[in-house]
C-alpha cells in the first residue's frame, strides 16, 4: 500500500492504489523512473493504461485554472505515466541506454498546479 | 516504411528517388569532405570568439523570459566574457545592458530573472538603476566626484527584438541591423503567429563537445533510423523515408547565412499510451495552429540558434560555446496554451518523448567530438541528405572572412 492515500475524482477512486505515483515535480518523476525496479513500473503501467482514455476524456472537460486537489492528483498520475511510457513501450527498461543522464534533463520550468505534496 | 498517402510526396516522386539533388541545386557548396580542425583547433575557436560571436547578432532569449513591466532576465555569455541583463520597462520597451554596476564593477543582478518594480539595486553598496539603465540613486552621493548621473548609467548593448526574440550584438560599429542579419528567414517568418506559443520546458545540457559538433548532429535526420530506440521509433513515420528506409528532405534552402530544411511526416502507429491520450483528448493537436509548409521544419538561425517546428510544437536551441571542447545546449520547448487539464497531460507526453530523444543524442555529440580530437582522419564526409550541414559551415567560413549578410 502507498504511504498516503490520495483522493481522486469520482469514478477514478480505484487509482488511489497508485498514490505513490502521483508526483508533482519533474525531477521526482524522473527519479521514480530511474529508481523503481522495472517490473514494478511495468505493473503500474499495465494497471493504469486501461483508465487513460477515460481519464483524459474527463480532464478535457476541466479547466486549468483553480484545479481541485482530486483533479491535480489525476493529472500528476498521468504525468508520471507519461514519464514511464517510453521506458515501458520503447526502452523496456527505466534508463535510456547509451545516453546522457536523464536527471540532467530536468526542466527548469516546472509549473505545478497546486504547489507541493499534501494531496490527501 | 512508406505507407504514406501524402499527396505532396506523391506529386513529387523525385524527392524520394532523385539522388544527389541538393548538391546539384547548390553547386556552390561543393562536395568536398569537411576538415575536422574547425571542431578541435584552439586557434579556430579564438577566431570564432572574436570574429563571429563578437560581431554577430546573438539570440539571448525571448519575451517568455520576461514577466511583463519592470522585469528582467540575465545571461552570462562565457565565450565573450560578458554578463548581460535584459530589461523590460513600464512601457514594454526591451533593452540590454552589461550586467555590471557602474560604481566598482560588481555584478548587478544575480537572479536568472525577476521583477523590479522600483529599481535594480547593486548588492555591494546599493547603487540603484532604472529599467532604462539610468542611475536612480547613489547612497552618500555627495562624497562622489562624477559630474553628472547621466554619465554613469548602465552600459547599453545593441539590442533588437524580432517576433518576441531578443537579440544583442556586441559589435558597436553597427554595420549590420538585425533585419539584415536575419535576411530572407526574417522575412519568411515576419507575420508568423509566434504569440500562440508558450515556453513550457527548458533544459540546459552541458556537453564535452565543440558547439558546431552539437549543431551538426541536430541539423540532419539521416541518423534518425539508426541511432537509438526513440529515434528508430520516430523513423517509422515522423520523417518521410524512401523505400529503403532512408530519410529524405522534402525541401532545403539557404536563406542568407541561415538554413532551412523540411520533412513530410507519414502515418505511423501510436504506442498504446499515446493512442489512449489521443482517444481521450482528440482536441489536442487536431487543429494545425502554425502555418507550416511541412509538418517538420528546421532552421539554423546563424550562428548558434535553432528554430524548429514539429506540428504545433516549436523547439529552439541555443548552443553556447564555453570553450573549444565544451558547449551548453539550451533546449526550449514551446506549445500552444493548454485549454484544459487533458491538454496539460498531452503536452507533457509530447515533451517527454522529445526529451528522451534528445537525451539519446547527448552521448553521440560527445563521442563525435572525441573522434575528431583523436585526429584519426583529417576530414568528415557529408552526404547529400546532410547538405544543410555543409551550408552551415559555409556560412561560418564566410562570416569569418567578413561576409556578414
Amino acid at each position: 500500500m502507498p504511504d498516503a492515500t490520495y483522493v481522486f475524482p469520482a469514478g477514478f477512486e480505484e487509482l488511489a492504489e497508485f498514490s505513490d505515483w502521483c508526483i508533482s515535480r519533474d525531477e521526482d518523476r524522473i527519479a521514480k523512473r530511474l529508481d523503481t525496479a522495472f517490473p514494478e513500473t511495468v505493473a503500474f503501467y499495465d494497471a493504469v493504461l486501461p483508465h487513460v482514455a477515460r481519464a483524459m476524456s474527463y480532464l478535457s472537460t476541466r479547466p486549468v485554472e483553480n484545479c481541485s486537489v482530486e483533479d491535480t492528483n489525476l493529472v500528476n498520475l498521468l504525468k508520471t505515466m507519461a514519464e514511464m511510457a517510453n521506458a515501458v513501450e520503447i526502452y523496456h527498461q527505466g534508463a535510456i541506454p547509451d545516453a546522457g543522464d536523464l536527471r540532467l534533463y530536468t526542466s527548469s520550468i516546472d509549473a505545478d498546479l497546486l504547489g507541493s505534496d499534501t494531496h490527501g | 516504411m512508406t505507407t504514406t498517402d501524402d499527396t505532396r510526396l506523391a506529386n513529387e516522386p523525385d524527392v524520394m528517388d532523385d539522388v544527389k539533388r541538393w548538391s546539384r541545386r547548390n553547386a556552390e557548396l561543393g562536395t568536398s569532405p569537411l576538415t575536422t580542425d574547425r571542431f578541435i583547433s584552439e586557434e579556430w575557436f579564438e577566431r570564432e570568439r572574436t570574429e563571429l560571436f563578437g560581431k554577430s547578432w546573438i539570440n539571448l532569449g525571448s519575451v517568455h523570459d520576461l514577466q511583463g513591466a519592470n522585469s528582467f532576465f540575465t545571461r552570462d555569455i562565457v565565450v565573450l566574457d560578458k554578463q548581460v541583463v535584459v530589461t523590460m520597462d513600464a512601457d514594454g520597451e526591451i533593452r540590454a545592458f552589461h550586467n555590471v554596476c557602474s560604481h566598482r564593477g560588481m555584478k548587478l543582478m544575480w537572479e536568472d530573472a525577476g521583477v523590479c518594480p522600483s529599481a535594480m539595486v547593486c548588492r555591494f553598496h546599493g547603487w540603484a538603476y532604472g529599467q532604462d539603465g539610468s542611475v536612480k540613486s547613489v547612497p552618500d552621493e555627495g562624497e562622489f566626484h562624477f559630474e553628472s548621473r547621466a554619465d554613469i548609467g548602465l552600459v547599453p548593448i545593441r539590442t533588437e527584438v524580432w517576433n518576441g526574440f531578443v537579440f544583442v550584438n556586441f559589435d558597436d560599429s553597427g554595420t549590420t541591423t538585425l533585419r539584415e542579419h536575419l535576411g530572407p528567414l526574417g522575412e519568411k517568418f515576419e507575420n508568423f503567429p509566434f504569440d500562440v506559443l508558450r515556453l513550457a520546458y527548458r533544459y540546459d545540457i552541458s556537453e564535452r563537445a565543440n558547439w558546431k559538433v552539437a549543431v551538426d548532429a541536430q541539423n540532419e535526420i539521416y541518423h534518425v533510423p539508426m541511432l537509438a530506440p526513440v529515434h528508430r521509433f520516430l523513423a517509422q513515420g515522423a520523417f518521410a523515408s524512401n523505400d529503403d528506409g532512408y530519410t529524405r528532405l522534402h525541401d532545403f534552402a539557404r536563406m542568407g547565412l541561415h538554413t532551412r530544411y523540411t520533412s513530410v511526416s507519414e502515418e505511423y502507429e501510436e504506442t498504446p499510451f499515446s493512442q489512449a491520450l489521443i482517444d481521450g483528448n482528440p482536441g489536442w493537436g487536431a487543429e494545425q495552429l502554425l502555418p507550416l509548409d511541412d509538418p517538420f521544419e528546421f532552421h539554423v538561425l546563424f550562428p548558434n540558434m535553432v528554430m524548429s517546428f514539429f506540428g504545433n510544437m516549436m523547439f529552439t536551441y541555443n548552443f553556447w560555446p564555453i570553450d573549444v571542447n565544451h558547449v551548453v545546449w539550451e533546449i526550449r520547448l514551446h506549445f500552444p496554451e493548454p485549454a484544459n487539464l487533458a491538454d496539460l497531460v498531452s503536452r507533457e507526453f509530447g515533451a517527454k518523448r522529445f526529451r528522451d530523444l534528445l537525451c539519446e543524442d547527448k552521448t553521440g555529440h560527445e563521442a563525435i567530438h572525441r573522434g575528431c580530437e583523436s585526429e584519426a582522419r583529417p576530414h568528415i564526409f557529408l552526404g547529400d541528405q546532410e547538405v544543410q550541414i555543409r551550408a552551415f559551415h559555409r556560412s561560418v567560413d564566410d562570416y569569418l572572412e567578413g561576409k556578414h549578410a
